[in-house]
C-alpha cells in the first residue's frame, strides 16, 4: 500500500478494504477452523466465513470498478454475502454486512464517523438475525467492536484500531461467557473470524500489516482438549439435518419467516430483506422447512447436511466412540476433585460429586447410571448416608444395578481396584464386596462442638480422628490426631497408609504428616494424594 | 525317528528339564543399545539383571529369533529324520511365531507343526514340558500336536510385576494399559488371556498381592502341574511355592525369568503358572 492512508474511503477503496479483510480471514482460515467448537463441531468456521466474504466480493450487483458510491458498493457486497453465506458463522457475518450497508446507506464516501455508524449497525443486525442470541459468540465480539468505537472521532484508521482492540478483548472474554469454550480451551471461532476481518480492514486503511495472534491450539483441531462434557452439551443440537436455503420473492416478511422457522427447528438463523430470505436451521426432517420456503417464493441454494454423520466423524476424530454400550460399568460417589479423578483413573465410568454433607439424590444416581450406559452397573456410594439413595436407584432400574455398600472412600477405592471388566457380573460383585473388608478407614476433621465420645473428651475446634467410624483421638493439631489414630491401628511393616488431603488442608501439613508417619512407624509405606474433599483434613486408608 | 519339541527362550524352563526332555530352545535376543546377546547363551540371567538394575545402561529391548535360527534347528532335526512340534510364545506378544512360520515355509517337505500357545514365560514352559513328556512317551506326531494345543487352553498364569516401569517401556501390555496413568500407587495382578497381557485385579500392597495370588490358586485348583514365576528369591516366593505344592501332585517347577521376559516384567516379578488336567 503506497502513499497516504485513504480517508475517507471511496467506493472502490471500501471494496478493497473488505477484500483485504477477506484475505486476513483466508490467511488464518485453518486456525479459525481449529477453534470451531460451537455450536456445531464441524470445524469449518474459517472456511465458511471466507466463502461468505468471497461471495460478497464477487457479488453480481457490484458496480464496475471506478464507479459506485460507498453506499452502492456496500449494498452490493451485503447482497452477495447474503446469497453466498455458508454455515452459521457465514450467515451471521452476512448479517453484519447487511447492517454495515444499512449504516452506510446514502453515503458517497466513508469517513471515521461513517465507520462508527456502520459498525454499530452491524452489531445490531447480528443480534436481530439470530433466534436466540448466545453471548460468547461472534455476536458478542461484534458488539464489543461497536461499543469500543462508540463516541470515537477520527479517521477510519483510528476507528478501526479501536474496533480491533475492543473486539480482541471481547474475544478473549468469550470462554468466560460460554463454559464449553473454556472446557475446550478455545476462544469463539466466529469471533476470531470477526477479529481477523477487522485486522485486515485496519491493515488496508493504514497501509501496514497488522499482526494477528491466534491464541488457541494452533496447527490442529481444537478437539485435543474437548471433553466429554462438551460433547454432552452439544449432543442435543447435533441431531438431524443442517438445512440451509434461500427464498427469493417479492414482499417477503423476514420476521414472520423467522418466527415460523423457529417453531419448526433448532439453531435457527433467518435473515434477509423483502426480496431474499436466507434460512439456516437444524431439523430432524428438512421437508417441512423446504415446503415452507416453496410456499413463500422460489427456493434456491438448497444445502442439506446430515449432522448425525458429522457428529460421528467428530466423535471418531477425537477418539470417542458413539454410544458404545459396555457390558459393565462402575458409578462412584466422591467428594472433591482429587477423589473424583482417582475414581475415574481407576476405571469408574461416571463419578457423582457428593459425600458426607452433599448427598446426591436417587435421581442424580439414576442419571449417572443411565449415562454410564452399561448392561450392568456397580454403584459405589462411599458413604453410609448415600447407601439408601443408592439402593433406591438400584431398585428403580430392576436388576441391572448392584450396590456395593462402600461406607467410605478407602473402601470405595479398594472395591474399584477389584473391578475387572473382563470378568462376569457376579464375579465382579463378589470381588468388589470382598475388597470392602481389605481396608481400614480413618478420618481427621475439626470438632464443631465440645462433647465426650467413646471416652474421648473433645473441645470445640480441636482436631479429632476417627478409626472405622469411631472417635479415637482429640488433639490440638490434625497431624497429632492422625498419628494417635494410626497408633491404635496396629500398623506393621509392609502396611500402606494413604492420606487423601482435603480442600482446606495446606499441602505442607500433609507432607509433614507423611514424614511423621514414616518416622513413627518404620517399614510402613505412605502415599499422599490430593483428595480435595471439604471438611476433612485427611481421609485415611490403612491396609 | 521320533517327535522333537522346539520352543523359544521365553519359556523359562529350568535347564535340567530342557536337557532331560531333549527340547531345543531357540533363543530370542536382548539388546542393550547396539549390543546384542542371545538369551541364556550369551548373557546369563544374573548378568542381565545386574545390568538392568545398575541404572547405567540404556533400557534394553528384545528381538525375535531370525528365520535362519529356526531353519537351522528345523533342518538339523528333520535331517535326522525327526518330526518337529514347535511350541511358542503368543503371536500377539512377539514376532517369534512369524520367524518360525517363515522358516517352515522355507522347508515345505519337513513334517512339522507350529503351535501358538497364546502364553509366555513359565506358562509356555509348562505347555512345552507336558508336550515333550507326551513325545517322550512315544505318542504320535498328531497326538503330540493335539496335546500342545489342548494344554495351551488349560494353562493359565497370574503375575505381579514389582514395578510397572518395565511393562510400560516394553509396550507388551495389551489391554493392561489401563493400569497406567493414575496417581494412586497400585500393585496389579496381571494375567494372560487370548494371547495378551490383561489386568486381573489391582491391590495396593505387595503383601496383599501375594495373598491374592494364593486365593486365586486355591479357587482354581487343584492342578496337574504348577510353577512359580519369579526373579530372585524371598519370603514371598517361598510362601507361594509352599502354597502351590498342596494344590498339585508333582513338584513345583521353578521358572526363574530369563532376560527376554525380564526386559518386559522387570526385576522382582512374582507369579504362578497353573496347568489344569
Amino acid at each position: 500500500m503506497a502513499g497516504s492512508p485513504p480517508n475517507p474511503l471511496t467506493g472502490d477503496q471500501y471494496r478493497q478494504m473488505v477484500a483485504t479483510g477477506a484475505r486476513y480471514v483466508e490467511k488464518h482460515a485453518d486456525e479459525i477452523n481449529a477453534l470451531n467448537v460451537f455450536p456445531v463441531p464441524d470445524g469449518d468456521t474459517g472456511i465458511n466465513m471466507l466463502l461468505t466474504l468471497r461471495a460478497a466480493n464477487e457479488s453480481a450487483e457490484l458496480p464496475p470498478i471506478g464507479t459506485g458510491t460507498v453506499a452502492e458498493v456496500s449494498a452490493a457486497l451485503s447482497r452477495g454475502a447474503l446469497l453466498g453465506a455458508r454455515g452459521n458463522s457465514g450467515v451471521i457475518f452476512s448479517q453484519f454486512m447487511k447492517g454495515i450497508a444499512e449504516g452506510l446507506a446514502g453515503a458517497e464516501t466513508c469517513d471515521g464517523a461513517d465507520m462508527v455508524t456502520a459498525l454499530t449497525a452491524a452489531a445490531a443486525a447480528g443480534y436481530q438475525a439470530v433466534g436466540t442470541p448466545v453471548e460468547g459468540t461472534m455476536l458478542t465480539v461484534m458488539r464489543g467492536a461497536a461499543e469500543g468505537v462508540a463516541g470515537v472521532t477520527g479517521s477510519n484508521a483510528e476507528v478501526l484500531a479501536k474496533a480491533l482492540d475492543a473486539a480482541s478483548v471481547a474475544l478473549a472474554y468469550t470462554p468466560e461467557q460460554l463454559p464449553i469454550l473454556k472446557e475446550a480451551g478455545v476462544v469463539d471461532a466466529g469471533g476470531q473470524g470477526v477479529v481477523a476481518f477487522l485486522a485486515g480492514s485496519l491493515a488496508y486503511v493504514t497501509g501496514e500489516d497488522v499482526p494477528l495472534e491466534i491464541t488457541a491450539p494452533l496447527g490442529g483441531m481444537a478437539g485435543a482438549n474437548v471433553s466429554q462434557a462438551f460433547l454432552e452439551h452439544t449432543e442435543d443440537d447435533m441431531y438431524g439435518f443442517c438445512t440451509q436455503f434461500v427464498v427469493l420473492g417479492e414482499g417477503l416478511d423476514v420476521d414472520a419467516v423467522r418466527e415460523q422457522v423457529g417453531a419448526m427447528a433448532a439453531s435457527t438463523v433467518v435473515i434477509g430483506d423483502d426480496r431474499t430470505v436466507r434460512v439456516h436451521a437444524h431439523a430432524e426432517n428438512p421437508g417441512p422447512l423446504l415446503s415452507l420456503g416453496v410456499s413463500l417464493g422460489s427456493v434456491d441454494q438448497i444445502n442439506i447436511q446430515n449432522m448425525d454423520v458429522q457428529h460421528q466423524q467428530f466423535m471418531a476424530l477425537h477418539g470417542y466412540t458413539q454410544d458404545e454400550r459396555s457390558a459393565l460399568a462402575v458409578v462412584a460417589v466422591a467428594p472433591g476433585d482429587g477423589l473424583m479423578r482417582l475414581f475415574r483413573d481407576q476405571g469408574a465410568t461416571q463419578v457423582v460429586g457428593g459425600g458426607q454433607t452433599m448427598n446426591p439424590s436417587s435421581a442424580q444416581l439414576l442419571d449417572a447410571i443411565k449415562r454410564a450406559n452399561a448392561g450392568h452397573t456397580y454403584l459405589l456410594p462411599n458413604n453410609p448416608n448415600i447407601i439408601l439413595a443408592a439402593n433406591q436407584a438400584a431398585e428403580l432400574t430392576g436388576d441391572s444395578v448392584t450396590v456395593i455398600p462402600s461406607r467410605n472412600i478407602p473402601q470405595g477405592i479398594a472395591a474399584m481396584l477389584a473391578f475387572n471388566p473382563d470378568l462376569d457380573a457376579e464375579a465382579n460383585a463378589a470381588a468388589m464386596e470382598s475388597a470392602l473388608t481389605d481396608v481400614q478407614s480413618g478420618e481427621v476433621t475439626t470438632a464443631v462442638r465440645s462433647t465426650t465420645l467413646n471416652g474421648v473428651s473433645i473441645v470445640e475446634g480441636q482436631a479429632i480422628a476417627l478409626l472405622d467410624g469411631v472417635v479415637v483421638a482429640a488433639t490440638a493439631t490434625p497431624n497429632d490426631a492422625l498419628i494417635a489414630m494410626l497408633a491404635g491401628a496396629e500398623l506393621e511393616a509392609g502396611n500402606l497408609v494413604t492420606l487423601y488431603w482435603g480442600a482446606d488442608t495446606p499441602g505442607r501439613i500433609a507432607s509433614e504428616a507423611a514424614g511423621a508417619i514414616e518416622a513413627r512407624f518404620p517399614g510402613v509405606e505412605v502415599d499422599i494424594l490430593e483428595g480435595g474433599q471439604p471438611h476433612y483434613t485427611y481421609l485415611v486408608s490403612i491396609e | 525317528m521320533s517327535v522333537k519339541i522346539v520352543t523359544d527362550s521365553t519359556s523359562d524352563l529350568p535347564e535340567e528339564i530342557v536337557k532331560e526332555l531333549g527340547v531345543t530352545v531357540v533363543p530370542l535376543s536382548v539388546f542393550f543399545g547396539e549390543e546384542a546377546y542371545k538369551d541364556g547363551i550369551e548373557i546369563t540371567r544374573e548378568e542381565f539383571f545386574k545390568r538392568l538394575t545398575s541404572g547405567n545402561d540404556v533400557h534394553p529391548h528384545t528381538s525375535q529369533p531370525s528365520v535362519e535360527d529356526f531353519v537351522a534347528v528345523y533342518k538339523e532335526l528333520t535331517d535326522q529324520g525327526h518330526e518337529v512340534v514347535s511350541v511358542h510364545v503368543s503371536d500377539k506378544m512377539s514376532g517369534t511365531m512369524n520367524s518360525a512360520r517363515l522358516a517352515q515355509a522355507e522347508m515345505p517337505d519337513a513334517k512339522m507343526t507350529l503351535v501358538d500357545t497364546g502364553l509366555a514365560a513359565l506358562a509356555l514352559g509348562l505347555v512345552v514340558k507336558f508336550t515333550a513328556e507326551a513325545a517322550a512317551a512315544g505318542k504320535s506326531f498328531e497326538e503330540v500336536v493335539a496335546v500342545a494345543r489342548e494344554t495351551s487352553e488349560k494353562t493359565h498364569c497370574y503375575f505381579m510385576p514389582a514395578t510397572l516401569e518395565f511393562l510400560q517401556k516394553g509396550g507388551r501390555i495389551g489391554k493392561a494399559s489401563a493400569i497406567f496413568g493414575g496417581l494412586l500407587s497400585i500393585k496389579p495382578i496381571l494375567t494372560i488371556q487370548d494371547g495378551e497381557v490383561r489386568p486381573f485385579t489391582k491391590v495396593r500392597t505387595e503383601a496383599k498381592a501375594v495373598a491374592r495370588l494364593l486365593e486365586i490358586a486355591t479357587a482354581e485348583g487343584p492342578f496337574a502341574e504348577v510353577g512359580v514365576i519369579h526373579e530372585g528369591e524371598g519370603p514371598s516366593v517361598t510362601l507361594l511355592m509352599n502354597h502351590l505344592k498342596a494344590l498339585s501332585d508333582g513338584p513345583v517347577v521353578s521358572g526363574q525369568i530369563g532376560s527376554v521376559v525380564g526386559v518386559h516384567t522387570g526385576p522382582g516379578v512374582i507369579g504362578m503358572a497353573l496347568r489344569k488336567a
